[in-house]
Formats: C-alpha cells, sequence, structure tokens
C-alpha cells in the first residue's frame, strides 16, 4: 500500500481519500488480517497522498477492522507532514528549497509566501525515519510501521537496508518493485482479458550482489523486458532515479530469466549525494461548479468554439466581475482537445458528438453556481442555429457544486541534514485506539520544540 | 507505411512530476526500433511538431537495450490546474500513435 500525488492536490489539501472509505477499508482489512495471521511485520503508507488527515481517515478504518475482529496490534506511526514552522525556520536559517517542477508556475526557490498559501505540506520520505523502528519490529514490541507519505522506494528499501545488505542491490530492488504487478507481463498465451491480474503483488528475494524477483500470481511473469520497462516507467530520465541522499544509476543494470517466471537483477548503482527531500502542497484557489453537456448536432459542433466564446463575453458582460467578484469561466470541449489542450495536434472535430463541461472557479460557491448557470443558460438557448436547444442535459442537478478548489504551489527540493528531523514519529500505538483518539504526533515532534 | 500503433507493442504515457510528461513507445522487435531511430521519425525535433512544442522542450532517450524510446515533454499545463483534463497525463501518448513509418 503506498501514497500517491497523482491525482491532483485535492486529496492532500482536503485529506480525504481517492477511493471511498469502503474501498480503503477493504483492502486495507485483507493486509491487516493477512499480517496479523502470518505474524509477518508490516510496512504500511497510508492516507491517499498522506497528509495527517488523510493518514488519520485511513487509521479510523484500522480501528474499525481491529474492532469488528476483536484482534489488537501495535504500531510505529510516521507521519508524512511537516509543521510549516518547521519549513519556515528552513527558509530563514537560509537552507536552499529549490523548485523540482520546470514551471513557472512554481516558484525557482521556495518563498515564505508559497508556506503560508500551503494548506499543508508534506515530505516524501525515504527509508531513513522507517529504519529507526526495524529494532523494534525484531523485538516484537510492534508488529507493523504505519507511515503517511513515504518514497515507494524508500518503503521498500528500509528493511534489507537496516539488515546490512548493499544500498547499490537494495535501491535497485526497490526501483523495480514499486508499482508492483507493473513489471510483469501476462504468461504467454493468455489473453487481455484474463480476470485477477491488474493490482497483483510480486515478491523480492534480496541476495548480497544481485536480487530475485517474481510476481505471486501463477498467470504472471517477469522478463528482463518487463522489469527494466518498470524501471524507467514516470521517469524523464531512463536510467537516473533520485531519490533522498543521493540517485540510483541504472545505465549498467543487467537482468537474466531465471526460471520461467523470475528475473535476476545486478548492476545497479547508488551515487551518493546531500541530503534532501521532495515536499508537496497545494493553495485554495476558490470554490468550483461545473454543468456537464452534450452535443449532437453537427451545425453547434462545428462552431463550438465560436459558441462558447461568445457564451463566455455575454457571461461576463451579465455578470461583472467588479461588481460580483473575480472569476474564471472555462468550457472544457471533450471532443475537440479537452485531454491534451495546447499539445493537440488535431485541429478539426472529428466526431459525431462532443462533450462540454462548463466550469467556474471564484470566490464563493454561489458566484461560481451564478456563473455557470448563466452560461447554461446562454448556450443552451443560442440563436440561428437548427434546433431550439442548443445542448443536450445528461443529468440532474445540472449545476454541480464541487466545493473548494486547489492547485499545487510546493513541488521543491528541501534540505535535511537529518533524514529524520522533518517527521515526527511516536511508538508504540496500540490498535484499535480508544474512541476519538487522534494522531499524538505533536506531542513528539523531534525537530522543533 | 505503417502506423506506429501498429508497431508499437505499447505507447504509454504518465507524469513526470505535476509538469511534466514522458511517453514511452516499446517496439515489438528491434528491427522496427532501429529503423524508426535511423530514420529520426521520433527525433527531438519532430516530437516537438507533434506536440506544438519547442524542441527544447522535448527530450528523447533511444534504449537499445530494450528496443524502446523515451520521449519527455514539458508541460504547458500543471497537473490539477482547473485547465488540465488529465491530471496523471495516462493520455497524452495519442499523438503518437498515428505517426507514420515507411516500411
Amino acid at each position: 500500500m503506498a501514497t500517491s500525488q497523482d491525482y491532483g492536490p485535492h486529496y492532500q489539501c482536503t485529506g480525504t481519500t481517492m477511493f471511498s472509505p469502503q474501498a480503503d477499508k477493504q483492502i486495507i482489512s485483507q493486509f491487516v488480517h493477512a499480517a496479523l495471521d502470518m505474524d509477518v511485520p508490516f510496512i504500511f503508507s497510508l492516507g491517499t497522498a498522506g497528509s495527517d488527515a488523510g493518514l488519520e481517515g485511513d487509521l479510523v478504518l484500522v480501528d474499525e477492522i481491529l474492532k469488528e475482529s476483536k484482534r489488537k496490534m501495535r504500531v510505529a506511526l510516521i507521519s508524512g507532514e511537516i509543521d510549516k514552522g518547521y519549513v519556515l525556520r528552513q527558509l530563514r536559517e537560509g537552507k536552499k528549497i529549490t523548485r523540482l517542477a520546470d514551471h513557472p508556475r512554481f516558484s525557482e526557490n521556495l518563498t515564505e509566501k508559497d508556506v503560508q498559501d500551503a494548506i499543508n505540506i508534506i515530505g516524501q520520505m525515504g527509508p531513513e525515519p522507517i529504519m529507526e523502528y526495524i529494532d523494534m519490529l525484531d523485538k516484537g514490541e510492534i508488529d507493523g510501521i504505519i507511515t503517511g507519505r513515504a518514497l515507494d522506494v524508500g518503503l521498500l528499501m528500509a528493511y534489507p537496508l537496516k539488515k546490512g545488505f548493499s544500498r547499490d542491490v537494495v535501491a535497485h530492488m526497490g526501483k523495480s518493485m514499486e508499482n508492483g504487478a507493473m513489471a510483469t507481463e501476462l504468461v504467454e498465451g493468455l489473453p487481455p482479458e484474463t480476470i485477477g491480474v491488474s493490482h497483483e503483488l510480486v515478491c523480492a528475494e534480496v541476495y548480497k550482489d544481485h536480487f530475485l524477483m517474481r510476481p505471486f500470481n501463477p498467470n504472471l511473469r517477469c522478463t528482463p523486458q518487463s522489469v527494466t520497462l518498470e524501471t524507467f516507467y514516470e521517469r524523464g530520465n531512463p536510467t537516473r532515479e533520485r531519490m533522498p541522499g543521493g540517485h540510483l544509476d541504472l545505465s549498467r543494470a543487467q537482468y537474466e530469466q531465471y526460471d520461467e517466471r523470475t528475473v535476476k537483477a545486478y548492476g545497479g548503482k547508488w551515487v551518493s549525494a546531500e541530503y534532501s527531500i521532495k515536499i508537496e502542497a497545494g493553495k485554495m484557489i476558490g470554490y468550483r461548479t461545473i454543468n456537464v453537456l452534450g452535443v449532437r448536432d453537427p451545425t453547434v459542433i462545428e462552431r463550438i468554439q465560436q459558441l462558447t466564446e461568445s457564451v463566455s463575453k455575454e457571461t461576463k458582460e451579465v455578470i461583472p466581475q467588479e461588481k460580483w467578484g473575480k472569476y474564471t469561466l472555462l468550457f472544457h470541449i471533450f471532443g475537440k482537445n479537452a485531454v491534451l489542450g495546447p499539445l493537440e495536434p488535431v485541429r478539426e472535430i472529428k466526431g459525431h458528438e462532443i462533450c462540454v463541461i462548463v466550469d467556474a472557479i471564484a470566490e464563493t460557491q454561489q458566484l461560481a453556481s451564478h456563473v455557470v448557470a448563466a452560461a447554461d443558460r446562454f448556450l443552451l438557448f443560442k440563436k440561428g442555429l437548427m434546433s431550439t436547444g442548443c445542448v443536450s442535459v445528461p443529468f440532474g442537478p445540472q449545476i454541480m457544486e464541487l466545493g473548494s478548489s486547489y492547485v499545487w504551489n510546493i513541488w521543491h527540493r528541501m534540505e535535511a541534514d537529518d533524514p529524520l528531523e522533518p517527521f515526527r514519529s511516536v511508538a508504540p500505538v496500540e490498535f484499535p485506539r480508544k474512541q476519538g483518539e487522534l494522531i499524538p504526533f505533536y506531542k513528539s515532534f523531534r525537530g522543533v520544540a | 507505411m505503417k502506423k506506429l500503433v501498429e508497431l508499437a507493442k505499447f505507447i504509454r504515457s504518465t507524469h513526470d512530476g505535476p509538469a511534466g510528461i514522458t511517453v514511452d513507445v516499446i517496439f515489438r522487435d528491434r528491427e522496427t526500433y532501429q529503423k524508426v531511430k535511423n530514420l529520426g521519425i521520433l527525433s527531438q525535433e519532430a516530437c516537438a511538431k507533434l506536440y506544438n512544442l519547442q524542441p527544447k522542450d522535448v527530450t528523447v532517450h533511444n534504449m537499445d537495450t530494450v528496443s524502446s524510446i523515451k520521449v519527455t515533454l514539458k508541460s504547458p499545463v500543471v497537473s490539477g490546474d482547473p485547465e488540465c483534463c488529465d491530471y496523471a497525463m495516462y493520455q497524452q501518448n495519442a499523438p503518437l500513435l498515428s505517426v507514420e513509418v515507411p516500411l
């Protein structure tokens, strides 16, 4: 189980789960019961984005799972959220916090305003804060470790690294394993419709100078190609993986078919650098309301760009921003260029139907809805076209209020002299916790008095 | 002429941070990979033109050992922004699918 920032800043800023709590509960339940049944120590990273609020949301589910099955466990909890005061102190002490996302939307060097604007800041912890608790695991003082936001590779590295295995091998193993079955392919002859193979797990055996890797599911296999493809997935540079404390160089990595479903890998090289962690945050930009519409009439489709532009102008005349407050009105035209935006090479609309999402972001929810409702009316009853209504309405309510809306504003690298210092932790915590008991991180924050 | 979608094992795209896109073209065989590479069909300039970007915003990595080409793009739109309709950038592979290869 791991945290993810793939689907925008909403989950970090609101502390909500990407999936429904029921879906999270089912997944967490399988892992918790398996670990307790077999008495296997575990390291989980929970809470969707991994902020304290997100983590707490999943820990409540852990409480429920254990209460329902009348079981108990003790864990070490490590927060992935970094105190804003801590980041401000780093800035004031002159530490460099530089942009990792190459886009003018992010400050090249982090500013105090960025920190103040941020809803909450999370840090991608490396293996070190987790390694601190391996001794407690070994002594049986805790059953497992649960973290908030963490580097996927670090979660896999922590245990073997603590046991003295080489960082070259362990980092290479972590990188290859971090997306589970992404590093596998279907056993030859099986069709893509084969079920039960999409979210499977892989297992690795770590040795002195190599590791072996295979999937548990017999319908899947690892091949030199499937593992290599995994190592450069999601990365701009295929052979260089930056991590806290250095980078993994895979330019000389070797992969051999060990048996039918197992790959032997070696040749990864760890290159140390000064220790730094990635910090991530979002800020609020207002409240958002949308309206989803369909178009099938070809005379409307061919003029949709001009029609929405005129609707935008008309709306701004009827609801002047000087009087009502600032807002942004957007039309996402699926079937034209919504998905690729400015990168779309296809100019003309080729499909026979399209979808238009009217989208407004304003200082209040009422204003956002007012703007969408006006734009909707103007678009619906445009004159001079074939039919009375320009668009189809697929939903009631038409006005969909999405609540507060956020954008990323921090995606930076923060130097850390001590890998543990930014991350608060506590152990042992007994689960299920008492009714109303929350994460006690602030009591044991190591970095700040 | 054949389209890349007919020649590749897969053409996948995903995000590389909130303002980056990385597209991997994994070929079925070494011969086609070499041909596409040698003809410069997925060169920095060709990919920039295809995605309406400046060449400086495009990086191409040719990976001989796995017969694959990685195309990394600077995204003009930040993931999660109001203008963005592909947060994880999974659909940004599409323009590459119809690239033509002389065979």
